[in-house]
């Protein structure tokens, strides 16, 4: 299912938050938005879920245009906070979430086993999402996004507190899901995770100021960090300024 | 959607202090007021005036059960000064004298002594009847002192009606009501209130405080990004919340009937389940008041706004008595149906089809704030 994005605009109020976003993500890309905060990254997948509307342009996934209702069956959504449930065990949370998919009882067990192997919780299923830590809520977050196999998974800043060693492994078992062609948008505002990414857009100010392959993007550096093409993004607008 | 209710009800179980919110503080605060109301075996102090109070019903005030003593001479001369000292004191009788009999007016300005109440009017009728076989020690009938007019001065009151009528039995005045007893305890006459009230509170802030946890916390963002759909999700709530609510319902009113025994005429099936409709309501109207609330404590700061008006219009204040009409607004306030559905039920003794407008009215409330509820949740999503 490939994403489209026409000329997408969106303002609070006066504030404009994006303009004229336009872009193609491809059946299993791994996109990363990267951008300072502030630049429109969680908003840009709000509008994709279809839990914020478009002032104008319009977004389509394969066919169907968002917001639909079925469409979000076949998305997973990991905000950026850990939207967990403190009172439940981290297994009830995946019940719960599983349940709101409509997954049958006997695949949901095993997909909850899956999730949770993969996430490194196995053994804390049972404990109260209260005494978890911050980087075990952060898998278990990211575990329920993943729980219903969606064919597209838009996941804000997941391993923000993840340590490396795990953080690999999630990032190695998204390329998995990316070889059974599933498209995957991650954003991030650390730039080493670019690396892992087939392709990346830079949100600045509302505005992608680049999009395309990462080695594309690099080879535009002068010393092969991605950071320098906001820093000209950055001081190209304090010379509009000046001028 | 039952997922969603399966989930709020593992959730609450998961919280002791809300389970304990639910069931134990409604039985606490029942108890704490059924103590509050009852009927208490207070013994007011009473003074007599011996010499100017005729001596038959000096006798009389005696032999009633309260503590009578003579009038010392200090607060005859100046009974409101004396009272001031003397607090303990709930009535002094004296009788008129002449030059004192216009001193009534003067009294009543007087900030403290709030309400000086002379028998010439209400009592003479007794007083003087009595006092005609010519021992008249001053002017006629009573003269009453009290500090303020309080549950403590009326007891004293009844006793002194109470030597009255002994001396004089054709004036007892003895009172009928269609409904309950004239000497029913506060906690008899409007015990059938505060299961509702609590019923309700409880539930209303259960109900916001999940709601807002939870739109706080961002999970409501989250599943709302499943295919759910919005009303099944004001469902779900409603539903897993509406368990406890039911529970609730029943524990408080078999609490009170069974426990507290408040006496019910009526069906007490029947009044769980006006009960548990308004509990429903209350779920309902917590989940409304949770949108305008973006923490926990901002669903505090709206019970002086939402709850405690109605408790007004429960029918704690016969509602003919509010001026300017207001007593109206009681037919936009849930607790009012609730409320009333149950006296009828308990202190009239109706049945359902007396008593069926009222819980009409608690389900199409609950229905229509479901569907406001509803169409809140758009801002979640646009679908």
């Amino acid at each position: 299912m490939d994403i489209r994005l026409k000329e997408v605009s969106k303002s609070f109020g006066k504030v404009p938050v994006l303009k004229n976003v336009s872009m193609e993500i491809r059946q299993g890309d791994i996109i990363c938005l990267l951008g300072p905060s502030g630049s429109g990254k969680s908003t840009l997948i709000r509008l994709m879920l279809g839990a914020l509307a478009a002032d104008s342009g319009e977004i389509r996934f394969g066919d169907t245009r968002v917001p639909n209702l079925p469409l979000l069956g076949n998305v997973g959504y990991m905000p950026q906070n850990d939207a967990v449930y403190t009172d439940l065990s981290g297994e009830a949370n995946l019940t719960f979430f599983g349940r709101l998919h409509s997954i049958p009882r006997a695949l949901l067990k095993e997909r909850i086993e899956a999730v949770l192997e993969m996430t490194d919780l196995t053994c804390d299923r049972n404990k109260l999402v209260r005494d978890y830590s911050g980087g075990m809520k952060k898998r278990l977050s990211l575990a329920a996004a993943l729980l219903h196999e969606p064919e597209v998974l838009l996941l804000d800043e997941p391993t923000v507190g993840i340590d490396p060693v795990l953080r690999k492994k999630i990032w190695e078992a998204f390329r998995e899901l990316q070889a059974r062609g599933k498209s995957i948008v991650v954003t991030t505002h650390v730039m080493d995770e670019v690396a892992w990414c087939d392709k990346a857009a830079l949100l600045y100010g509302g505005e992608v100021i680049e999009y395309g392959a990462v080695d594309e993007l690099l080879k535009k550096t002068e010393q092969g960090r991605i950071e320098e093409l906001f820093f000209r993004a950055s001081s190209g607008e304090r010379e509009e300024v000046s001028s | 959607m039952r997922a969603l209710a399966i989930r709020v009800v593992t959730q609450i179980r998961n919280d002791r202090r809300s389970m304990a919110m639910l069931i134990v503080a409604p039985v606490f605060v029942l108890t704490l007021i059924f103590f509050l109301l009852a009927d208490s075996d207070y013994v007011p102090k009473i003074l007599v005036d011996e010499d100017g109070v005729p001596a038959p019903l000096v006798q009389a005030i005696y032999e009633q059960d309260a503590a009578v003593e003579a009038c010392p001479a200090e607060a005859l001369g100046e009974p409101e000064k004396y009272l001031r000292g003397h607090p303990d004191v709930d009535l002094i009788v004296t009788a008129p004298k002449l030059s004192q009999e216009t001193d009534g007016q003067g009294i009543d300005g007087n900030g403290m002594i709030s309400s000086v109440v002379d028998v010439q009017g209400a009592g003479s009728q007794t007083a003087g009847g009595q006092s005609a076989p010519g021992e008249t020690g001053g002017g006629e009938g009573l003269d009453f002192y009290m500090l303020e007019s309080n549950v403590k001065s009326r007891d004293a009151i009844s006793a002194i009606s109470d030597a009255q009528v002994s001396l004089n039995p054709s004036s007892e005045v003895r009172t009928h009501t269609v409904y309950g007893s004239a000497d029913d305890s506060t906690f008899d006459s409007l015990g059938y209130i505060f299961p509702g009230v609590f019923t309700f509170f409880f539930v209303f802030i259960i109900s916001g405080m999940t709601l807002v946890r939870e739109r706080s916390g961002g999970t409501l963002e989250r599943l709302m990004m499943t295919p759910i759909r919005r009303f099944e999700v004001i469902m779900g709530y409603s539903m897993g919340i509406g368990v406890f609510a039911a529970i609730q319902a029943v524990v408080i009113v078999c609490y009170t009937i069974y426990v507290l025994r408040l006496e019910s005429l009526g069906s007490v099936a029947l009044i769980i389940l006006a009960m548990m409709l308004l509990a429903f309501t209350a779920v309902s109207f917590g989940a409304l008041v949770s949108i305008f609330a973006t923490t926990e404590f901002q669903i505090v700061q709206f019970i002086p706004v939402v709850v405690v008006p109605q408790v007004f219009f429960s029918g704690i204040i016969p509602l003919e008595t509010i001026p300017y009409g207001l007593g109206n607004l009681c037919y936009i306030m849930p607790m009012y149906y609730g409320c009333r559905a149950m006296k009828e039920i308990a202190v009239y003794g109706y049945g359902l089809q007396d008593i069926w407008p009222y819980l009409v009215a608690l389900v199409c409330y609950a229905l229509a704030l479901g569907v406001l509820n509803t169409l809140a949740l758009r801002k979640y999503r646009v679908v």
